[in-house]
């Protein structure tokens, strides 16, 4: 059971990060039609949220419960946020932003050239041939076998 | 009913038919296996290809596409954790704890004999009952739907093993996340927050990519300088014993 094993570090900020999230979610339902009419569009919104803020506070008080192990802070370091973690997300939101302005292509080249570099290192070369070549069958797929419309991108339109 | 089994047992006897369902279902796997494409996608670029063909010769590989990737999702979600389809959420939770431990071949196996097995139900449900299904279809109304998604909602609380509060959430996160866009009766916007690409709903390949794929790929970034593990790929096939007692040890394994 969840009980039996030591808090994970920054569970319990998680669980209550969820609950706040929860009860926005919960006051924006509020907000489409109140409680105006029992078939209201608002209503399935709010008895989901509802449903979210109760289980979220269950997790919240059962997550406080958990004994903690060893010091938090190191371990949240170590554990959830180590350097190629945030190294690597920093990259995927840098890809998110990059996608529309260079369209698909520049931008996926670059992403996977940057990812493939910083976790692999074997060589500029070898990691051109892998970037180029993975990002061509992915093109080639997309756009011509099931005709998926990708970014062109704003800049090189 | 001499009609029906006519048409039932035309794919299996008709060369060119048994060829292209075979043809059909072995593109459907690769189609399920990637995440970015959808079933109904692949169904849909393919009706403009078959729109000439014998109506029986472009049905033998609409099915066989179909069928083929609806199990393919299972591929990925085995192997990488990450579902091709959603119908292969629940495959993830089993196969991928089998696939850690090097069992993937068991896993794939027992997905393929599973998804066989339930593919030839369906067929004779559909060709046996088609009508008297369509009759009780047909009497579903709206709160019949509402129950429906009840007991979606609380089988995803039952199968979430650790704690069924996070099920919970997790389940009334996923409807929550379904209602975004514009309701569908009186089309008043929820939770768009004045954006107008929020009208259209949350597509579920987006959602799948950021919950299962990125999940998956930071997970994976701990493992980066480990040994991968060797999959026991000799025996596709699980043996007869395996069958009950897989399902036990790996939810075991993810406790």
């Amino acid at each position: 059971m969840d009980n039996d094993r030591p808090r994970r570090p920054g569970e319990l900020a998680f669980a209550a990060v969820m609950l706040a999230l929860a009860a926005f979610v919960l006051y924006q339902a509020h907000g489409i039609s109140g409680f105006s009419s029992p078939s209201s569009p608002g209503v399935f919104p709010m008895l989901a949220a509802g449903a979210m803020v109760a289980s979220g506070l269950v997790i919240v008080l059962r997550t406080r419960q958990m004994g903690l192990r060893g010091a938090a802070v190191g371990r949240f370091a170590s554990e959830i946020t180590p350097r190629r973690h945030i190294v690597f997300a920093g990259m995927i939101v840098a890809y998110m932003i990059a996608l529309e302005p260079l369209g698909f292509l520049l931008s996926s080249f670059a992403f996977l050239l940057a990812s493939i570099h910083y976790l692999y290192r074997k060589g500029i070369v070898v990691e051109l041939v892998l970037s180029a070549g993975s990002l061509a069958v992915v093109y080639l797929v997309f756009r011509y076998v099931f005709t998926v419309v990708l970014p062109e991108g704003e800049i090189f339109r | 009913m001499s009609e029906t089994l006519t048409y039932l047992t035309m794919a299996w006897f008709d060369p060119s038919l048994l060829f292209l369902t075979a043809v059909g279902t072995l593109a459907g796997i690769y189609v399920g296996a990637i995440p970015g494409l959808s079933v109904t996608m692949a169904v849909s670029i393919l009706i403009s290809f078959t729109f000439r063909w014998d109506v029986n010769d472009a049905l033998a590989l609409i099915v066989g596409i179909f069928m083929g990737g609806v199990y393919g999702g299972s591929r990925t979600a085995i192997l990488l954790n990450i579902p091709g389809a959603p119908s292969a959420i629940a495959t993830a939770l089993d196969g991928f704890p089998l696939a850690q431990k090097g069992e993937a071949g068991a896993a794939i196996g027992l997905s393929t004999v599973m998804s066989v097995i339930g593919g030839f139900v369906g067929i004779l449900a559909l060709a046996v009952a088609a009508p008297a299904i369509s009759e009780f279809a047909l009497k579903f109304a709206p709160r019949d739907y509402l129950l429906l998604a009840i007991i979606g909602i609380l089988l995803v609380g039952s199968l979430s093993g650790e704690s069924l509060a996070k099920g919970v959430f997790a389940g009334a996160l996923g409807v929550t996340l379904g209602m975004v866009g514009l309701d569908p009766l009186t089309a008043e916007g929820r939770f768009t927050f004045g954006s107008i690409q929020l009208m259209g709903g949350i597509p579920y390949v987006a959602a799948m990519i950021g919950f299962f794929g990125v999940a998956e790929a930071l997970i994976q970034l701990h493992h980066v300088d480990t040994k991968p593990i060797k999959q026991n790929v000799s025996r596709i096939v699980p043996p007869l014993a395996s069958w009950c007692c897989a399902s036990c040890r790996c939810r075991c394994a993810h406790r």
